[in-house]
C-alpha cells in the first residue's frame, strides 16, 4: 500500500533528488534508516547506555580504519 | 545490508554490564546500523553470555537480539560450519570458535575484548579491539 504525498523540501535537497533515479524509493529508504536509528538509540537509552553523535562518528572512523588496514593487508597478500 | 561486525561473548557481556565499556559498544552498534548494516551475534556466544549474565542482563540480551528489524542479527551455527567450528575447539571454547567462523563467513571484523585468546586462530587485522 502506498500513498501519494506532496511535500516541500529545501532547494539543496530538491537538487539532490533531481539526480536520483527513484526519489520515492530514495526518501523511503532514508526515512526507514532514520526510524531504525531512532529505535536503536531508544533501546540503548533503556539499557542505560548514553551515546552521542560525536561518539558514534568516532566509532565509525575507528571501524573504517580497521577495515582499511585489513583491506590493505589482503591486497598486499 | 551486510554483517559488518561480529560480537563475541566478551562484547555481549560488556554491553549488558552497563559500565563504561557499554557506551563504546552502543556507539559501535549505532554506527554500523546508521551505515545500513547490522552487527552479527553468533548463537553460541549469545548462549554463553546468557549463562554468564543475571536476570536484568538477560532482558537486555533478549531485547538486543530479538527485533527482526533491529541492529543485530543472530547467526546460527550452520551445518556447513560444524566441522570448522569443531576443529577450532581444539584451541578455543566453542563460543569463540563460532565467533571466528561466523566472522570469516561474513567477511566481518570480530569485535572482542579478548584478542590474545584468538592468537593463531584469527589474523590480527580481522579483529577489532574493544
Amino acid at each position: 500500500m502506498t500513498r501519494k504525498l506532496s511535500i516541500s523540501v529545501p532547494d539543496d535537497v530538491a537538487a539532490h533528488l533531481d539526480n536520483v533515479e527513484n526519489a520515492s524509493a530514495y526518501i523511503t529508504e532514508a526515512i526507514r534508516l532514520r526510524r531504525r536509528s531512532e529505535r536503536t538509540r531508544a533501546m540503548l537509552a533503556r539499557h542505560g547506555i548514553a551515546v552521542t553523535d560525536e561518539g558514534v562518528a568516532a566509532a565509525g572512523e575507528r571501524l573504517r580504519a580497521a577495515e582499511q588496514r585489513r583491506s590493505e593487508r589482503k591486497v598486499a597478500g | 545490508m551486510s554483517i559488518r561486525v561480529v560480537w563475541d561473548t566478551s562484547a555481549l557481556l560488556a554491553y549488558v554490564a552497563g559500565d563504561t565499556r557499554a557506551a563504546g559498544l552502543g556507539e559501535l552498534l549505532a554506527t554500523v546500523e546508521e551505515g545500513g548494516d547490522v552487527t552479527g551475534v553468533p548463537a553460541v556466544c549469545l548462549v554463553a553470555a546468557y549463562r554468564g549474565a543475571d536476570a536484568d542482563q538477560h532482558a537486555k540480551l533478549v531485547e538486543l537480539t530479538s527485533d527482526d528489524d533491529g541492529p543485530t542479527v543472530i547467526l546460527p551455527l550452520l551445518a556447513a560450519d560444524v566441522a570448522p567450528v569443531a576443529e577450532l575447539t581444539r584451541t578455543l571454547p566453542i563460543d569463540q570458535a563460532q565467533a571466528v567462523t561466523a566472522a570469516s563467513r561474513h567477511g566481518a571484523l570480530l569485535a572482542t575484548y579478548e584478542r590474545p585468546k584468538y592468537a593463531g586462530a584469527v589474523d590480527d587485522d580481522d579483529m577489532l579491539d574493544l
